[in-house]
């Protein structure tokens, strides 16, 4: 900015070094305590970044603005007004220069007043007079009169170029004008003496009226419109954020977290099979949508015979963070519980019906199972449910996660020891993790344990079969009494330091699970370990601290004794 | 801020009528994009009582940018023999490169370094890679790449 100052003879200490005029913005260098205008340093540090003065580094985070004494230093010089050459005489403070032009100065200039709202033009502020007929300096007389004042269309002439204008406007019969439903479409335009003739005619004009309520109607579809997109917005906003907080709660859960996905379509195509051999639809889990971490399944929802014992829509009240609540269960149960149909039988292993994969048999038979647990009156008679090769305890079959179905089995426990053995293995229903169903779940959320070979096929996303009805209320109790496990919560998760113990991947075969078991087992007695070795450390340091307060002390109680008794 | 330089050129411009520095002379600045200097090393020296013809040329970014300076090498001047002096009258100086200058520094500052830069130097010779340096070098000494360069020994 250049001033024009009254007092010639600059101040040296107030000159900016690189523009060389005095400070304008001053601001200070807080390394070493350089000032410059702030112009002229942002310019100088957007191309090298060290002090223009003395070449220490620089940059804009260490610029602080100037001591205020030197701002007012500057500030307070007089000037005059820029506008001096056009008449104005006003000297003043620097500081008050902007006020002065922006309110009082009467040379500059300003928009001008005038009634015409478009008129661009400004005037300088001395003469715009406010008033209702503020006329326009024009600049040559003549020509504005012989101009403005003889209306254009009709010749007529008038005293003046506002009452020209207005005939011009509003009543010149012989200007064009365009026809009065000229938004509504009509085309015509003509001198305005024809203008009664052409609307008694108009097409237009005579359905003024339906105009009229097709207007109000759109303009209410366009409200409804506006409100509705309005409300939309909202919603996608909700979604997303419950999106992220889905994110962020299946983050927090690591590997605990499986999804259980919705009801398969109806079970006649993929088990067609099963319905044949047993004459019903079975093995369809009830229906569940969405990731489940807390159940409130009907347990009958999906199937399609209502099973005896069985609790309809008994709710689930297992722990959710409990892994292992499943086998507690599981060996609770044990006696009770006899699992029909773990075995297929091996014979016939029909082949892929490549659509039911080994988890949604492992679900089946998990739906079984389940259906066994309830049936605590020790049912033993259950109906064929399709076994899957799941957790296949089979006796010498083997399941592969090939997703080969297996017929249903007859309703007869095939062997204790395979029962027992499905004890140790639960339906995943107990699992508070979801079906286990391989393909929607990312693989980062694989166990860590999977073995190579047990990569469950994926099913066609109609399969899923969703988890099993809940385990009626009393299970639950034993799971809070017997739990050998624990650190099976994620509260538990971040004590373990970060040794994080899968969920028990059951899609796999029985090695399969033997291993991941394992894996689990190990990670947690090497974080037993530590934190063992840790309270150990802990222990010790704290001994020794305290044999030397004890030490300490000791001395001091001997000091004090050879002063009382000096002997 | 397009005209800072003019404005900033405009002041040095009356600090230098009001007084140049011994053996530093301004023979010509009519416009704000190229000025001309004479240079003269005082006692005694190398170039005792040789007059150099210095030119100074700004863009619009000065004083933030450096301004190209250099010696004028025609019919009835040359460029001196020094080792941080090519032939073509391209100058090898810290403080008119991109680093070493600063928006602090004036023409007269320049002028003043050149001086004492030839005042200081030993041997009359030209820098080594001289026959290297001239027939590539592009006309304004600025816009020479890294390649052409010698590294400047100059403070």
């Amino acid at each position: 900015m250049l001033h024009n100052y009254v007092d010639t003879s600059l101040d040296d200490n107030l000159i900016c070094c690189i523009c060389r005029t005095l400070f304008n913005e001053p601001v200070t260098t807080r390394t070493c305590f350089h000032t410059f205008c702030r112009e002229c340093i942002l310019q100088a540090l957007s191309v090298s970044n060290h002090c223009p003065i003395d070449r220490s580094p620089l940059s804009v985070e260490l610029l602080g603005q100037a001591d205020p004494i030197v701002r007012h230093l500057v500030e307070e010089l007089t000037v005059r007004c820029p506008y001096l050459d056009a008449g104005c005489e006003y000297t003043g403070e620097r500081h008050l220069l902007e006020s002065h032009l922006k309110l009082q100065c009467p040379y500059i200039q300003v928009p001008c007043p005038c009634s015409d709202g478009n008129c661009k033009r400004t005037v300088a502020r001395k003469d715009a007079v406010e008033g209702e007929m503020f006329v326009h300096q024009e600049t040559g007389p003549e020509s504005d009169n012989a101009r403005s004042m003889i209306c254009e269309s009709c010749e007529e002439e008038f005293p003046s170029v506002p009452a020209m204008e207005d005939h011009l406007v509003n009543s010149c019969p012989e200007k064009i004008v365009p026809c009065r439903q000229v938004d509504n479409g009509c085309t015509w335009r003509g001198r305005r003496a024809s203008f009664q003739a052409h609307t008694g005619q108009c097409p237009y004009e005579s359905i003024k009226g339906f105009f009229a309520i097709h207007s109000t109607q759109m303009a209410k579809l366009s409200k409804d419109n506006e409100r509705l997109q309005r409300r939309t917005n909202e919603l996608e906003g909700t979604v997303r954020i419950l999106r992220q907080e889905l994110e962020w709660a299946k983050v927090a859960l690591g590997p605990w977290y499986r999804p259980v996905y919705p009801e398969r379509p109806p079970m006649s195509a993929n088990h067609t099979q099963w319905t044949d051999d047993e004459g019903s639809n079975t093995g369809s889990a009830p229906g569940r949508v969405g990731p489940v971490l807390l159940r409130t399944v009907d347990l009958t929802s999906g199937t399609s015979r209502p099973e005896p014992g069985v609790e309809n829509g008994a709710t689930e009240t297992l722990d959710l963070f409990d892994p292992f609540s499943f086998i507690t269960q599981r060996q609770n149960r044990a006696s009770s519980i006899h699992v029909a149909n773990n075995v297929p039988t091996a014979t016939s292993v029909t082949d892929t019906d490549s659509n039911t994969s080994s988890s949604a048999n492992a679900n089946s038979h998990a739906a079984e199972s389940a259906r066994n647990g309830h049936n605590l009156n020790g049912d033993a008679t259950y109906d064929s449910v399709p076994s899957g090769p799941g957790s296949s305890n089979g006796s010498g079959s083997i399941h592969h996660a090939t997703g080969t179905t297996l017929p249903p089995v007859a309703s007869n426990p095939q062997s204790t020891s395979t029962a027992l053995f499905s004890d140790h293995f639960p339906s995943e229903d107990r699992v508070v993790f979801g079906d286990g169903s391989p393909s929607p779940r990312p693989q980062g959320w694989q166990p860590v344990s999977s073995p190579p070979n047990s990569t469950p096929l994926n099913p066609s996303p109609g399969i899923h079969s969703p988890n099993q009805p809940p385990v009626s209320s009393h299970i639950h109790s034993h799971l809070a009494s017997s739990h050998p496990f624990p650190c099976n919560r994620p509260q538990f998760m971040p004590s373990i330091n970060k040794h994080v113990v899968a969920p028990l991947n059951l899609s796999t075969t029985i090695e399969g699970s033997l291993i991941g078991l394992r894996e689990s087992l190990v990670t947690l007695s090497a974080a037993l370990e530590s934190q063992g070795r840790r309270l150990e450390l802990a222990l010790t340091t704290e001994g020794l601290r305290v044999s030397e307060e004890v030490g300490s002390l000791k001395a001091t109680v001997q000091g004090l004794r050879m002063q009382v008794y000096p002997t | 801020m397009a005209l800072a330089h003019t404005r900033r050129l405009n002041k040095e411009l009356a600090e230098i009528h009001a007084g140049t520095p011994v053996g530093i002379n301004l023979v010509n600045a009519d416009t704000f994009e190229k000025w001309l200097f004479t240079i003269e090393v005082m006692g005694t020296s190398e170039y005792e009582a040789k007059k150099f013809l210095l030119m100074f040329r700004f863009d619009n970014t000065y004083p933030i940018s450096a301004p190209a300076v250099q010696f004028v090498v025609d019919d009835t001047h040359k460029a001196p023999v020094h080792p941080h002096v090519y032939s073509n009258g391209h100058i090898c100086a810290s403080i008119l490169g991109r680093e070493g200058w600063s928006p602090v520094l004036t023409v007269i500052a320049v002028c003043i370094t050149i001086q004492s830069m030839l005042a200081s130097c030993k041997k009359k010779e030209p820098p080594l890679d001289n026959d290297r340096y001239v027939p590539r070098a592009p006309e304004n000494p600025k816009k020479v790449s890294i390649s052409l360069m010698v590294s400047p020994l100059l403070a």
